[in-house]
């Protein structure tokens, strides 16, 4: 099963910024590779949600970039600034609470319970 | 894992601009992905277009450039927020100051002027344009973004048209015909044929159109379509005549006879060219019956320390000593002139008021004067 474009769109930068607290840098294909990996293929992000949300990262100040000449192509490095870092714990504990409110919001069991 | 060629990089560089990409951070991005995605899932005698198609379908729904315009809006969303502020802010400020300026012009205060012109510069070049693209941003249709855009054109246009009125300024009338003509004939039928068309709206679009037309109508009837004659003008520029055919009759007594009455006539020429200076410029040329001259009706301000002020207690000093000095019959009466109005309430008289004053008493001084053709 695929998760549809609508739930991803709310937590995409989320799992930017998370994911670039596990790794140092790294770039478009990359991020969307990583993803389908860890969620063997469940959550798969598209180019066009991808870089305009790297975009707006950027353009808040949560993102550096680095770019790198690999022939006559430029790739761009994403890494966190110290605000992104911030910034992610803020997200990630935002989202954990969201999760509990909409487990009981839609009277989810929790599969251990 | 496929080699990629340069040609093959400039292809879809070329294509990735071809199809409306233009930001060139964005652009080095979607090429770097192709070409990973090449690397990664071409095989080496596979067709390298009809994959870089097929590829880059997946990028968008309808158009490439799709990316490029979220991008965008992710990029000024971030603005959003202190745009919706600053509207606000201009708002209450532009709010405020009509407030204040309005309880100024009951108290007839100084400073309603600048409150008003804040208010309304506020009010229709910050507050009205920051509407307009916070609003075209929440509406979809293009028909409706058309109509905000015409009508705060209007909004800016009838604020500024009434504040040039207001001041006298050269324009007011032109910009209220403006206002009035793009209301009549482009906001109420463009607002009208894009509302009448949804049934949802039908009623609504009915019943502000008529009150469109009716706030329009009014506004109509209050513009003046034919400029009034500069009747006031006339009137002054004809007296002022009259005192120097009088003055010159009777000039070569008058210029020795009596010493006050010399003062009294300088006093009332310096104030008249005091306010005359603002007015024209100039002073009244003596053929200004060949001339187009026209003086337009405003208050006047003399305040304690002016020099205009201290001349208008000279004058009436002088008529004082004048008046002791002459017989019961002769005297020069102030009652009704600019010399019998209170301080505190000298702003409140025009121009037109205070010159024709002075004009009056140099006409009653100058008839004072034994005439030559009654002394022959």
């Amino acid at each position: 099963m695929v998760f549809s474009s609508e739930l991803i769109k709310g937590t995409l930068k989320t799992i930017v910024l998370k994911l670039l607290t596990d790794n140092d840098k790294m770039y478009g294909y990359e991020i969307t590779q990583r993803v389908k990996e860890l969620t063997t293929d469940k959550i798969q992000i598209t180019e066009g949600a991808l870089y305009p949300t790297l975009h707006a990262l950027e353009n808040e100040g949560l993102l550096t970039t680095e770019t790198e000449y690999i022939g006559k192509r430029v790739r761009k490095y994403y890494s966190l600034s110290p605000a992104g870092k911030t910034r992610t714990q803020e997200r990630v504990s935002e989202f954990a609470d969201f999760m509990e409110t909409m487990q009981f919001l839609l009277d989810i069991k929790t599969k251990l319970a | 894992m496929y080699c990629i060629t340069e040609q093959q990089i400039e292809y879809i560089l070329n294509d990735i601009r071809r199809n409306g990409v233009e930001m060139e951070d964005l652009q080095l991005n979607l090429l770097d992905h192709v070409c990973c995605i090449v690397e990664q899932e071409l095989e080496e005698d596979d067709d390298f277009e009809r994959f870089y198609h097929e590829v880059i379908k997946q990028f968008y729904k309808k158009e490439l450039h799709e990316i490029e315009e979220e991008t965008i809006n992710l990029l000024t969303f971030k603005n959003y927020y202190t745009m919706k502020k600053l509207m606000i802010i201009s708002g209450i400020v532009s709010a405020t100051a009509f407030v204040i300026g309005s309880f100024f012009k009951i108290m007839a205060w100084q400073g309603t002027i600048l409150f008003l012109m804040v208010a309304m510069g506020i009010f229709s070049f910050i507050f009205l344009p920051l509407l307009v693209v916070l609003k075209v941003k929440e509406t979809d249709s293009a028909r409706n973004k058309i109509v905000l855009v015409i009508a705060a054109t209007v909004g800016v246009l009838y604020s500024m048209g009434t504040l040039f009125v207001a001041m006298q300024w050269h324009g007011g009338t032109a910009l209220l015909f403006a206002t009035v003509g793009t209301s009549a004939f482009l906001l109420i039928p463009t607002y009208f044929f894009t509302g009448i068309r949804n049934a949802e709206t039908k009623v609504n679009t009915i019943v502000t159109t008529v009150l469109m037309v009716g706030a329009t109508g009014l506004m109509f009837t209050l513009v003046r379509v034919h400029q009034p004659l500069p009747m006031q003008t006339y009137t002054y520029l004809k007296n002022e005549q009259l005192l120097r055919k009088m003055q010159r009759d009777t000039g070569a007594q008058s210029a020795t006879a009596n010493k006050v009455a010399v003062e009294i006539n300088t006093c009332c020429e310096q104030i008249k060219h005091i306010i005359l200076s603002k007015d024209l410029a100039e002073v009244v040329p003596v053929d200004f019956e060949q001339k187009d001259i026209i003086i337009h009706e405003r208050s006047v301000n003399f305040p304690e320390t002016s020099e205009a002020y201290r001349l208008l207690a000279q004058l009436k000093n002088a008529i004082d000593t004048y008046n002791v000095q002459i017989g019961t019959d002769d005297k020069i009466s102030v009652s009704h002139t600019i010399l019998d109005i209170p301080h505190e309430d000298l702003r409140k008289c025009t121009n037109f008021f205070v010159l024709n004053s002075l004009t009056q008493i140099q006409l009653s001084l100058v008839s004072n004067e034994p005439h030559p053709v009654v002394m022959k």
